[in-house]
C-alpha cells in the first residue's frame, strides 16, 4: 500500500513580481513501512516537498494521496490526518520552544488531542528515546545539540504517527552524536510500524538509512533508485 | 605511533606549542578549560586537527591567528610561530604578524568579507597594509591573486560584491584574499564544511595545491575524517580540549585510539545499510584521558 | 546504561533571565540606574514616614523660604515645605508611569502580535491604523485628549497611552512575523495545537522580552512627558503636588526664589536619568557585538 501517492507537485511563491517555482512537477512514491530518502544540496526543493506532506505548506498544486485519501490544496490538517504525519525538524536549537519545560513540550499535544493518561505517556515517550523521567524538569536550553534532537523525537512519536518526516535530523550534530541519533531512529522503526521519509544532503546518511531514494536538484526529481 | 615521535624531532619548527591551556570563566563564577595541556609541533607540512565540538580545535586555531575571545585566559610554555613567541606579541603587532606570517581561512566567506566593499578592494586591501606598492602594483597582484585561485575573468569579478558570490567563488576569494601577502601558515578552520558536497573536493584540493606549491605550512582543521586522511600529511585527534592520539593522517583509519577508532567507524555508509552503528562510549573514553 | 547516560552532559547556561541579571550588575551604568529606581520607588512607597512635613500644608507666613535647617529646601509661595513636596511628588509620576505602562504595552502587544501572526489583510489593516496614530505628535494629541477628557492623573495616563502604544505593536509585529518562520511554531502546528493556545502558549513568550525591553527604554521618556503634561497645567492637579507643576509655579518667582522651580527640575531629571542609565546598560547588554 502506498502511504505517500504524489503526482505532479508545483509549489511556487512570490518575489516581487516573480514567481518563483521552488518545486516542479514532482511525483514519487512512498511505500507503507519503508524508509524513503530524498537528497539534495540546499535550495533543491527537498525541504519544501517535506513541508507540504506534513501540512505546514498549503499552496501547492497537483495530486497529493495521503494515507489513500486525496489531500486539498489549502486545507488545513486537521483530526487524525494532522495526528498521523508528524516530522522532526533540523535544527535542535529551533525546533523546542525555549520558555518550555521538557514536560510542558511532551504534555501538550497530548492534552490538545485529549489523551488519557498524560503524565505516563510522557514517561514513557522519554523512555523510548533513552531518557529517564527526571529530565523532564528541565528546559531545552539545559540540554546539548543531540539530547535535544532526542526530545523532537519523542514528541514526534507521541501521537503514534504513522508517517515521520525526517528534515535533515542530523545535519546539526556531531558525526558520534548522528550516530546515536540514526541507531535511535533505527530501533525506533524496527519496534513499531512506521513509515520514514527522510530529507538530507548527505548522501551517506541516505544510503545508510534509506531503502529507496531520489534525488531533486532545481526543484525536479533528476534521478531515482 | 613511535614514528610520529620521529616526525617531530625531525622536522624544524614552523608551530611550536607545549602545554597550551586556554580557559574561560563561566557565569557560574568558576573556570571552565576549553584546551587543556595541547602540545604539538609542525613544520611547513600539512596537519589535521580533527575533532568534534567541544574538542577546542577551532579555539586553538584562533589562538594561533591572534583572534582568541578576550575572554580567553591562554598560558603556554611554548607558543611559538615561525619562531615568533606568540604571547609576546602585542594587539598592535598582530595584524602585520597576522597578513605576513599566519593566514586564516574560516568556514563561512561571507562572514568574513565586508559586505559593503567591491571583492577587488578587499583583496587589495590585504596587500595595503604590508607593502608600500603603487596602486596598480596592487591591483595587478590582487587580480594575479584572483586567477591563481581558479576564478575565472578577474577582473570583472573585481567589482563584484560579497553577497553577489556563491559560497564556493567566495571561500576562493578569502583563499585569495590570505595568501596574497605569502603567509608562512594558513590556517583553515572547516573550509569547505559551509559548501556543497560537490564543491568540497574542489576547493581543498586548490587549497592544498596552493600550500604545497609555495612550500606553506597548512593546518586544517575538520570534523571529517575522511578529509583530513586524504589531504593531510598528520593529524592530530582532540576531544574535550586534549590532545588523545596523533599520527599520520593516512593512518587515521586504522588507528587503535579508542576515540579516533570508533570516530572513524562511526560514519554511516552504504555498507552500514541496516545495521545499528558503533556509538562512542564516553565513559571509557573520559577514562583513558 | 541508558543513551542519556552515555551522552555526555551539556555544559549547563543559566536560564536566560538569570544572565540578565547578572549581566546588569556587570553594567555599571545599569546597577547604579537600578539603584536610583529602586531609591525612587521606595521613596514613593513610605513617603508619608520619610515626608517632614504635610506636603500640603500652608504657612503663609513662612512662605519662599531659601533652603535650610528646617527646610531643606526652602518653602514655596504657599509656604508648604518643598523636600515633603519633592517627596511626594514621586507618587504621581511614578504612578503615572506604572498606568502608562500597563495599559499601553498589553495593547501594543496585542495589535502587533496579531498582525504579525496573522499575516495578509489582518496584518496590513492593523499596521496601517498604527501607522496613523504612531503619525501624530504624542504630546499635542495628548493635550487634545486632555482637553477633550479634562485634566488629571487617570487623563493624563490615558492620554499617553493611546499615543503610545504603536511603537509596541511595530516590534512585537516584527518579532511575531519572525517567530511564525521558526521550526518551533511548525513544530506545535504539527501537535495540532492552534488559535489561542498557540499564541499565548508559544509566540507571546517570546514577544514579551523585546518588549520589555523596548519599555526600559521608553521610561525616562515617559516621566519627561508626564512632568511636561504637569508644566502646561494639564496633569495632576494642585494642591496634589506634581514636579512638572512644581516647576511651573516656580518660573513666576525664579529670579527671586530660585529654588522653587530648581528643585523639581533636578528631581526629573535624576528620575529621568535613573530609568536612561538603565536603558543604556541594557541596550549596551543586549548589543550583539559584545564579547
Amino acid at each position: 500500500m502506498n502511504i505517500v501517492d504524489v503526482a505532479g507537485l508545483n509549489v511556487s511563491f512570490r518575489r516581487g513580481r516573480e514567481d518563483i517555482r521552488v518545486v516542479d512537477d514532482v511525483s514519487l512514491t512512498v511505500a507503507e513501512g519503508e524508509t524513503f530518502g530524498l537528497i539534495g544540496a540546499s535550495g533543491s526543493g527537498k525541504s519544501t516537498v517535506l513541508r507540504v506532506l506534513a501540512g505546514l505548506n498549503l499552496e501547492w498544486s497537483g495530486a497529493i494521496g495521503l494515507f489513500g485519501e486525496a489531500l486539498t490544496p489549502r486545507r488545513r490538517f486537521e483530526g487524525e490526518l494532522r495526528r498521523r504525519v508528524q516530522m522532526v525538524f533540523q535544527h535542535p536549537y529551533g525546533s523546542l520552544h525555549p520558555s518550555h519545560s521538557i514536560r510542558g513540550i511532551l504534555s501538550e499535544p497530548l492534552i490538545v488531542h485529549r489523551r488519557p493518561d498524560v503524565a505516563r505517556r510522557v514517561t514513557e515517550a522519554l523512555a523510548q528515546v533513552g531518557f529517564g523521567p527526571e529530565i523532564a524538569d528541565r528546559k531545552p536550553h539545559q540540554l546539548s545539540g543531540g539530547q535535544r534532537q532526542r526530545i523532537a523525537i519523542a514528541r514526534a512519536l507521541l501521537l503514534d504517527p504513522d508517517l515521520l518526516l525526517l528534515d535533515e535530523p542530523t545535519s546539526a550534530l556531531d558525526t558520534s552524536v548522528q550516530a546515536e541519533i540514526l541507531n535511535l531512529l533505527t530501533t525506533i522503526k524496527q519496534a513499531r510500524p512506521i513509515t520514514y521519509i527522510l530529507v538530507s544532503h548527505d548522501r551517506d546518511v541516505i544510503a545508510h538509512m534509506c531503502d529507496r531514494q531520489v534525488e531533486m536538484r532545481a526543484g525536479r526529481i533528476v534521478a531515482a533508485a | 605511533m613511535a614514528c610520529a615521535i620521529f616526525w617531530i624531532r625531525a622536522v624544524t619548527d614552523l608551530v611550536a606549542v607545549e602545554n597550551l591551556r586556554i580557559s574561560f570563566p563561566t557565569p557560574g563564577g568558576g573556570r571552565f578549560t576549553a584546551v587543556d595541556g595541547l602540545s604539538f609541533a609542525m613544520g611547513p607540512e600539512k596537519l589535521g586537527i580533527v575533532g568534534e565540538s567541544g574538542s577546542g580545535k577551532t579555539l586553538t586555531a584562533l589562538t594561533l591567528a591572534g583572534l582568541a575571545p578576550k575572554a580567553a585566559q591562554i598560558t603556554a610554555d611554548r607558543l611559538e610561530v615561525a619562531g615568533q613567541d606568540l604571547q609576546k606579541l602585542s594587539a598592535r603587532d598582530w595584524p602585520k604578524f597576522r597578513g605576513d606570517t599566519v593566514g586564516l581561512v574560516m568556514q563561512d566567506p561571507r562572514s568574513a568579507l565586508n559586505p559593503s566593499l567591491p571583492i577587488g578592494r578587499q583583496v587589495e586591501e590585504a596587500l595595503r597594509f604590508h607593502h608600500r606598492l603603487s596602486a596598480k602594483e596592487r591591483r595587478d597582484r590582487a587580480l594575479a591573486a584572483l586567477e591563481s585561485v581558479g576564478l575565472p575573468n578577474p577582473k570583472a569579478l573585481s567589482a563584484l560584491y560579497p553577497h553577489q558570490l556563491s559560497g564556493g567563488m567566495g571561500q576562493r576569494v578569502m583563499i585569495a584574499a590570505m595568501l596574497i601577502n605569502e603567509p608562512k601558515l594558513l590556517i583553515a578552520d572547516e573550509p569547505t564544511s559551509a559548501l556543497d558536497e560537490a564543491l568540497r573536493e574542489q576547493v581543498l584540493e586548490l587549497l592544498v595545491g596552493l600550500v604545497e606549491s609555495r612550500k606553506m605550512g597548512l593546518i586544517l582543521i575538520s570534523h571529517d575524517l575522511v578529509q583530513v586522511a586524504r589531504h593531510c600529511d598528520r593529524a592530530l585527534v582532540m576531544y574535550r580540549g586534549k590532545l588523545v592520539d596523533q599520527g599520520p593522517a593516512a593512518a587515521l583509519p586504522t588507528s587503535t585510539n579508542l576515540y579516533t577508532s570508533t570516530l572513524w567507524a562511526c560514519r554511516p555508509s552504504a555498507t552500514t545499510h541496516g545495521h545499528l552503528l558503533p556509538v562512542l562510549d564516553r565513559a571509557a573514553i573520559e577514562a583513558s584521558l | 546504561m541508558t543513551l542519556a547516560h552515555m551522552e555526555a552532559a551539556a555544559t549547563e547556561t543559566p536560564a536566560p533571565s538569570l544572565r540578565l541579571l547578572r549581566s546588569i550588575w556587570a553594567s555599571k551604568t545599569a546597577t547604579i540606574g537600578l539603584i536610583l529606581i529602586a531609591l525612587l520607588l521606595l521613596t514613593a512607597l513610605f513617603a508619608p514616614l520619610i515626608a517632614p512635613y504635610d506636603p500640603i500644608a500652608q504657612d503663609i507666613n513662612n512662605r519662599l523660604l531659601p533652603p535650610s535647617a528646617t527646610h531643606w529646601f526652602g518653602t514655596d509661595g504657599f509656604g508648604r515645605d518643598m523636600l515633603s513636596r519633592i517627596i511626594f511628588g514621586t507618587r504621581p509620576s511614578l504612578g503615572l508611569l506604572a498606568l502608562v505602562i500597563a495599559t499601553s504595552l498589553p495593547i501594543g502587544l496585542i495589535v502587533g502580535v496579531t498582525a504579525g501572526f496573522f499575516g495578509g489583510w489582518v496584518e496590513r489593516v492593523l499596521m496601517r491604523i498604527t501607522d496613523i496614530v504612531m503619525a501624530f505628535p504624542q504630546l499635542v494629541l495628548a493635550l487634545a485628549f486632555v482637553a477633550m477628557l479634562g485634566p488629571g492623573l487617570i487623563n493624563s495616563a490615558l492620554a499617553l497611552t493611546l499615543t503610545g502604544w504603536p511603537a509596541y505593536a511595530r516590534q512585537s509585529r516584527t518579532e511575531a512575523a519572525a517567530i511564525r518562520q521558526s521550526d518551533f511554531l511548525a513544530a506545535a502546528q504539527m501537535a495540532g495545537i492552534r488559535g489561542p493556545r498557540l499564541l499565548f502558549g508559544h509566540v507571546l513568550p517570546l514577544v514579551l522580552p523585546g518588549a520589555i525591553i523596548r519599555v526600559a527604554l521608553d521610561l525616562g521618556g515617559i516621566i519627561l512627558a508626564a512632568a511636561a503634561l504637569g508644566f502646561i497645567g494639564l496633569g495632576v492637579q494642585p494642591p496634589t503636588p506634581e514636579w512638572g507643576t512644581m516647576v511651573a509655579d516656580g518660573t513666576k518667582v525664579i529670579f527671586d526664589q530660585w529654588w522653587i522651580a530648581a528643585v523639581p527640575g533636578i528631581a526629573i531629571l535624576l528620575a529621568s536619568l535613573a530609568f536612561n542609565l538603565l536603558a543604556d546598560g541594557l541596550r549596551d547588554i543586549l548589543d550583539p557585538r559584545r564579547d
